[in-house]
């Protein structure tokens, strides 16, 4: 009798306390669910975005395809093993609207249920120009900013840009080679206020074979060395003329060419000087200035109209040099500020300023844009100290900003400028969308 | 007598064990309420995380590339662009995340206890979570700068601390653009303490057993913040 109410005894105390360990064990296992739930749909989400980041690299690396104007299948990928095992995704592009779209969707097996997750991506087609207001196809390692040098608008560097202080980039950097010091250390106290990209492959300059799409629309050929100066005549608009004298700084001398360069019907803005020329004044009209030797900009370059107060304004300077573009900042010369408004390539050259001797210190300002082929240089440096302290030794500190009327949906050019053959058109990310998942509780 | 000893120890036993699963019950009972408030506030926190981690991803959908995404920051709120809908022909979105007053869940055991709030274009807002911590950090690109945007002792300065020294700029001139990656802090504790009655004059106490969960997103970065 006894040992049948011990069996009994024990039965009943074994069923109770596995009941409670059982209740207890429930909740302790939904309350790590949670946990285990959160990085469930974390790794759905993370893979939707790999699958969209390996659609990006196909992109990138097939511009064929960007064209399409349907749906394709770029890759499609299934994972049995590591963090996305029992997940596939697949990677879509083609035509959206406006746009053209990629997008990612990924599968995910997780608890016995599948994670659905997506990611679109929305492109546009762009030209260089549309978006960059700074080109430095110079390769090397010392093209260097320094604190108080700045720039309004996108800048592209083919090499590595060397930093000393803290210059300010208003707009994003691409930087093919990268920083020197890298970002955050050394003297490298870079502002970067809408970010920068390093590793970007390198974007293809303009040849000298582009010009084939500016000269031969010329209106005039000046051969030999010229000296432009350029006059705004107040009571018109794109009335504008120039005088021409022959040689370089000559703006008194001589016999004057008066030459106007916008004549409806007649002529379209387009000088091609044979030679050397020395340009300034201001230009009521809309002007692309080339030149087969160097470029020298004399004095103050501007338009009637000023762009950066006015943006409806229609005046717009191109300067195209085969050689460089110089700040003529020549002996017996005291002009410490200078202000061009043009957009400026050099397709072999370099843009430079004349004769950097002496202690001078003065402001280069620029609004337009500036492509060119070598450096940028137009200062000495000295010093190799971070902190505060200037290091512009003599030469101009730069304050540079993109003429807002080259971008979409504007695309202000100046007359037959040299929209590089070359350069091919890129995709740009405008919109990058990911699925809000809903909690399931 | 050999009876009476039988008995007598068979209560003593019986006792011992009566006690013993009222203990153990108690015992269940207990972590059956700690392990019911751990779930719950996880459940909580996960819910609004997903959505906060969700929304924040697509910030600065549809603005322009050139074009601020955040409109205004401070450590408990963020006012930011977004085109909710995707629909290009229709205005922006100005979404708000915003932590509330204490005073607005005054009434619960917990004291630290506040409402999460999202509104949508100045509209009604919608409280997203109960939640006792909601704080948040700014950065520029790859952390190199740290922006601490203006507070309640500090209202009319945004400080970024770069590597060449600290800025001290006024909200109108601060280039909002600077921020590339957010630092979100989110604790949840039950409004309940496990063990206070509301009549108990120490259930306010911050060492009452409150159940809590921590979530941090160390580097929230949304790609329409970096085109």
């Amino acid at each position: 009798m006894g040992g049948k109410a011990a069996i009994i005894l024990v039965m009943g105390f074994g069923f109770i306390f596995g009941y409670i360990a059982f209740r207890i064990n429930e909740l302790e296992s939904r309350a790590i669910g949670n946990a285990a739930t959160y990085y469930e749909v974390t790794a759905s989400h993370n893979l939707a975005v790999a699958g969209a980041n390996v659609g990006l690299s196909i992109l990138y690396q097939r511009p064929s395809v960007w064209g399409r104007s349907s749906d394709t299948i770029l890759t499609q990928q299934t994972f049995t093993t590591g963090q996305f095992a029992g997940g596939s995704f697949v990677a879509r592009y083609g035509p959206s609207g406006a746009y053209k779209r990629l997008t990612s969707t990924s599968a995910f097996l997780a608890g016995g249920r599948t994670l659905w997750d997506t990611v679109r991506i929305m492109f546009t087609k762009i030209d260089s120009f549309d978006i960059l207001g700074l080109m430095l196809g110079f390769r090397g390692n010392d093209d260097t900013w320094i604190k108080y040098d700045s720039m309004w608008g996108r800048v592209h560097f083919n090499g590595r840009c060397n930093i000393k202080g803290s210059p300010v980039f208003n707009d994003k950097i691409t930087l093919s080679k990268g920083w020197d010091p890298p970002a955050g250390t050394g003297t490298n106290g870079v502002i970067c206020k809408n970010g920068f990209e390093t590793g970007v492959n390198q974007i293809p300059l303009p040849l000298e074979t582009d010009t084939l799409d500016t000269f031969p629309c010329r209106d005039t050929t000046f051969m030999g060395d010229w000296s432009f100066q350029f006059f705004n005549i107040f009571f018109g608009n794109d009335d504008g003329f120039m005088l021409a004298r022959s040689g370089l700084h000559n703006f008194t001398g001589g016999s004057p060419t008066v030459y106007f360069f916008n004549i409806p019907g007649s002529k379209r803005g387009v000088i091609l000087v044979r030679g050397n020329v020395c340009i300034r004044g201001v230009v009521d009209g809309h002007i692309t200035i080339g030149a087969t030797g160097a470029i020298h900009i004399d004095d103050d370059l501007t338009c009637a109209v000023n762009p950066k107060t006015t943006p409806t304004s229609d005046d717009i300077i191109g300067i195209v040099a085969l050689g460089d573009i110089k700040i003529c900042n020549i002996s017996g010369k005291s002009k410490t500020n200078w202000y061009v408004q043009a957009v400026m390539v050099t397709l072999s050259g370099s843009v430079s300023a004349e004769e950097l001797s002496g202690t001078f210190v003065g402001v280069f300002r620029n609004y337009g844009g500036i492509i060119t082929r070598d450096r940028f240089d137009i200062a000495q440096y000295t010093g190799s100290s971070g902190g505060a302290t200037p290091y512009l030794n003599r030469g101009f500190y730069r304050r540079l900003e993109r003429d807002t009327r080259l971008a979409p949906p504007r695309r202000l050019r100046p007359p037959c400028f040299p929209v590089p053959d070359n350069v091919p058109s890129a995709l740009q990310i405008v919109n990058w969308w990911e699925n809000v998942r809903v909690p399931e509780f | 007598m050999a009876a009476i000893m039988d008995i007598v120890i068979a209560f003593t036993l019986g006792g011992i064990l009566l006690i013993i699963i009222l203990n153990a019950n108690s015992i269940a009972g207990d972590q059956a309420s700690i392990l019911n408030g751990d779930m719950l506030v996880q459940q909580m926190l996960i819910s609004a995380t997903q959505l906060i981690e969700g929304e924040f991803r697509n910030m600065g959908f549809g603005v322009h590339i050139d074009s601020a995404a955040v409109v205004d920051a401070r450590d408990t709120a963020l006012i930011f662009l977004s085109d909710l809908d995707q629909n290009p022909s229709t205005p922006l979105d100005t979404v708000a995340y915003y932590l509330g007053p204490l005073s607005e869940l005054a009434t619960t055991q917990n004291d630290s206890d506040r409402l999460l709030h999202r509104r949508i274009n100045g509209g009604t807002p919608f409280s997203l979570a109960a939640v006792t911590q909601f704080r948040m950090k700014f950065f520029s690109q790859s952390q190199l700068d740290t922006i601490l945007p203006p507070n309640i002792f500090r209202p009319d300065w945004w400080i970024i601390r770069r590597v060449g020294g600290v800025e001290v700029v006024p909200p109108a001139l601060f280039d909002r653009r600077q921020i590339k990656i957010i630092e979100i802090t989110m604790e949840v504790q039950n409004p309940y303490a496990i063990y206070k009655r509301l009549d108990d004059p120490t259930r306010t106490i911050r060492g009452a057993l409150y159940s809590s969960s921590l979530w941090r997103q160390t580097r929230l970065a949304s790609q329409n913040l970096r085109r």
